[in-house]
């Protein structure tokens, strides 16, 4: 936090010096627009970027350089390429695409965005943990993962500062509590493990605690033990059954209560997103538990049937961007985090993406300049599947990454077991 | 006599060191066409070998700590108390989609052999599910989906599709069509090199086709059916496609599919390693038995 407030320090302090600057050579300023800030990014994020624009030279974060354009566009080229690692689903040849064009709009310059694509992120935690035991760089540039993949890295010495960083202007778009400075930001605000179901045949849903309704026996499906998408779950079952996450005695007997009660209706024990939608879509099962995000997708798909049980207590796990250690395009990967942050890539509208495919890509509002960026297609329908920002604020509780590290070790161990997994 | 002996010998001691010197070249030799092929399985196969024995008796991802790994052999006590069910459940679909194939294989390897006429054809045919589990465990999960292939006979049969599509038989079907071709060309191997004239014989000589296919055909592929079976069996251990697919949680415990989760997923690389070198054991005993029956099956 005292580096974060040092950096805003310092930008009031840089923001008036350039004001001063402003006004002595408006005209030059203004006609150098900043590549790293977003064509549309407004308010603060503008005003930096013209500051620094009129400054010519931008602090690089990691490197540790004041760098002016010039120099900005020879690291790029230079680096020449950024990895990216994200969730399989996200890892769109389109993302890949509009990055590609971006840079080379921007700063002119050809790169090549690598996406690697995994839906068990612990693979990234294991190729950096071995790359830094074996003295090599990191694989990956930036992580885009779920906030506990970041809280791990942490503990094991692999994520690297990088925020704020005079290339990510978007930073000051994001709200603080988004924001994990210096090390990571969110770039999702509403991600969470989720309940959906079919609002035809299981209209008598209404809470976590009703799967275990026998008139939904062989009709759901329950995340399998180990990662995050069984964690949220539990957690807010726990929440239902006036259970403490933190404490691991407490959600023992929230897995003990999915055992007996709600296991006897479970069709499937599976996290595939392929398979929960096939077994969906085809009317196999009425309830498939993932995350929020499924709901939508269906329903974009034209699944109007699909629908999302909000449950009382939301504890999210939002995805978040952070550099490695050893990174080895630092550059570039403060330059696809500051483009990922912004509002058109955010609500990615002028892509030529399907619907289900945006509904993928955007996850909430990250703080208010991102409330106009929903597109006319999805304006009648919008607040059903995402909260609005009132509601984020005010309905989601941040999770305590450490208490509920300590207290998974032992409740996921103890899910596994009693499924005999 | 002993003049000629004496000549002898002093001519086999004189060429002695001269056949020292061309064995110890052919050793050389067969050393050197050797090397590359030992180099490669040194360098390949068992020294990650020896990794996966060594990150075995290390504690959950400690393995890759900067601070070196903590070591322990928890993780094969722990495979006795909490994971011997998944080996059971794995020894258990290995030994039914053997046993199925055998049921199976064995008149479909008689008949390919001694009647079909388009061998090679529905050899292709057979065989060629062979080369993706995951392609047979995909069809055979879109069969049984509501509007599948297989969903109004389900329906005729009051089967809700889950039943079967998460289920012990269907792990087990899949299974025993990826290995199928397994057992039938082991047992086809066996059966080509038993003389037709041999049933034609016991025909002659009143014997009925079940006295000539338990008296005579089985007993004569006998080495072949015990390789197909032990190669189908080998072949089964490894499950993984099958049960994450159709398997329903009982299936889900097989080792494969729980070295993945405690691997990829759990980062548990300790315990995923100590279940992979138990299931690298029953793999090679297996091999080892269907090796030496295949030979037997060839030979006869």
């Amino acid at each position: 936090m005292d580096s974060r407030n040092r950096g805003m320090s310092t930008s009031r302090l840089v923001a008036v010096a350039m004001t001063a600057v402003l006004v002595l050579g408006a005209c030059r300023a203004a006609a150098t627009p900043s590549p790293a800030a977003s064509p549309s990014t407004a308010g603060s994020a503008s005003q930096s970027a013209a500051a620094s624009a009129a400054a010519a030279t931008k602090h690089v974060s990691i490197v540790n350089k004041d760098m002016t354009d010039d120099q900005i566009k020879a690291a790029i080229q230079a680096e020449g390429g950024v990895t990216v690692g994200n969730w399989t689903y996200a890892a769109t040849d389109e993302i890949v695409k509009q990055f590609q064009k971006y840079v080379s709009d921007t700063y002119g310059v050809t790169i090549k965005l690598t996406y690697k694509g995994t839906q068990s992120p612990s693979e990234y935690i294991t190729a950096l943990a071995a790359a830094k035991k074996a003295g090599k760089p990191a694989p990956f540039d930036v992580i885009a993962i779920e906030e506990n993949y970041w809280y791990d890295a942490t503990s094991q010495d692999l994520v690297d500062n990088y925020l704020p960083s005079d290339l990510i202007p978007n930073q000051k778009l994001v709200l603080d509590a988004f924001q994990h400075v210096p090390t990571s930001i969110a770039f999702q605000s509403t991600a969470y493990p989720g309940v959906v179901y079919n609002k035809k045949t299981a209209s008598f849903l209404k809470s976590l605690k009703d799967l275990a309704d026998p008139r939904l026996k062989n009709r759901i499906t329950l995340p399998l033990p180990g990662d995050i998408t069984a964690g949220g779950f539990l957690l807010g079952l726990a929440s239902e059954l006036g259970k403490d996450y933190k404490d691991p005695n407490q959600m023992k007997e929230v897995v003990d209560w999915v055992a007996t009660n709600i296991k006897p209706n479970v069709a499937k024990f599976t996290t595939d997103q392929a398979t929960l939608q096939k077994l969906f879509e085809s009317g196999a099962v009425d309830v498939v538990t993932f995350w929020n995000s499924l709901a939508r997708l269906e329903y974009l798909g034209g699944h109007t049937d699909a629908t999302l049980l909000v449950p009382s207590t939301i504890y999210p796990a939002n995805g978040y961007l952070w550099i490695p250690k050893g990174a080895q395009h630092p550059v570039l990967a403060q330059i696809f985090i500051n483009w990922r942050l912004s509002p058109e890539v955010q609500f990615p509208n002028s892509w030529p993406i399907d619907h289900g495919k945006w509904s993928e890509l955007s996850e909430g509002f990250l703080g208010p300049d991102y409330e106009s960026q929903v597109p006319d297609w999805f304006k009648k329908d919008y607040f059903t599947y995402f909260p609005t920002l009132d509601q984020i604020k005010s309905s989601f509780k941040p999770i305590d990454w450490k208490a509920y590290t300590d207290s998974a070790k032992v409740f996921q161990a103890y899910y596994k077991q009693k499924l005999g997994l | 006599m002993a003049t000629d002996s004496g000549s002898l010998t002093s001519s086999v001691r004189a060429l002695a060191p001269e056949l020292r010197r061309r064995q110890r070249a052919d050793r050389f030799r067969t050393a050197m066409f050797l090397a590359p092929a030992a180099l490669l399985a040194i360098l390949f196969l068992y020294s990650p070998l020896a990794f996966i024995v060594h990150m075995s008796f290390t504690i959950g991802s400690s393995f890759l700590s900067p601070a070196g790994p903590q070591y322990t052999v928890d993780n094969y006590g722990l495979m006795l108390d909490q994971y011997l069910p998944n080996l059971l459940v794995t020894i258990q679909l290995a030994t039914l989609a053997m046993l199925v194939d055998l049921v199976f294989g064995v008149p479909f390897a008689y008949l390919l052999v001694r009647k079909v006429r388009y061998r090679d054809v529905v050899r292709a045919v057979m065989v060629f599910p062979m080369f993706g589990a995951l392609y047979v465990a995909f069809g055979l999960s879109f069969a049984l989906l509501p509007g599948g292939l297989l969903d109004p006979v389900l329906r005729l049969l009051g089967i809700p599709n889950t039943a079967l599509l998460f289920s012990l038989p269907a792990v087990v079907f899949a299974m025993s069509i990826f290995t199928f071709p397994f057992m039938v060309m082991n047992v086809g191997t066996a059966l080509s090199n038993v003389d037709p004239t041999l049933e034609e014989a016991a025909a002659c000589l009143g014997a009925r086709p079940w006295q000539t296919a338990t008296r005579v055909i089985l007993p004569l592929t006998r080495a072949g059916i015990v390789a197909g079976a032990l190669m189908v069996f080998g072949w089964s251990i490894g499950t993984f496609a099958e049960p994450l697919l159709l398997g329903s949680l009982n299936e889900q415990r097989s080792l494969a599919w729980t070295v993945y989760q405690n691997a990829v997923v759990e980062n548990d690389y300790g315990i995923a390693s100590a279940m992979g070198i138990v299931l690298l054991a029953l793999a090679f005993v297996v091999t080892y038995f269907s090796l030496r029956y295949s030979r037997g099956a060839l030979v006869e």
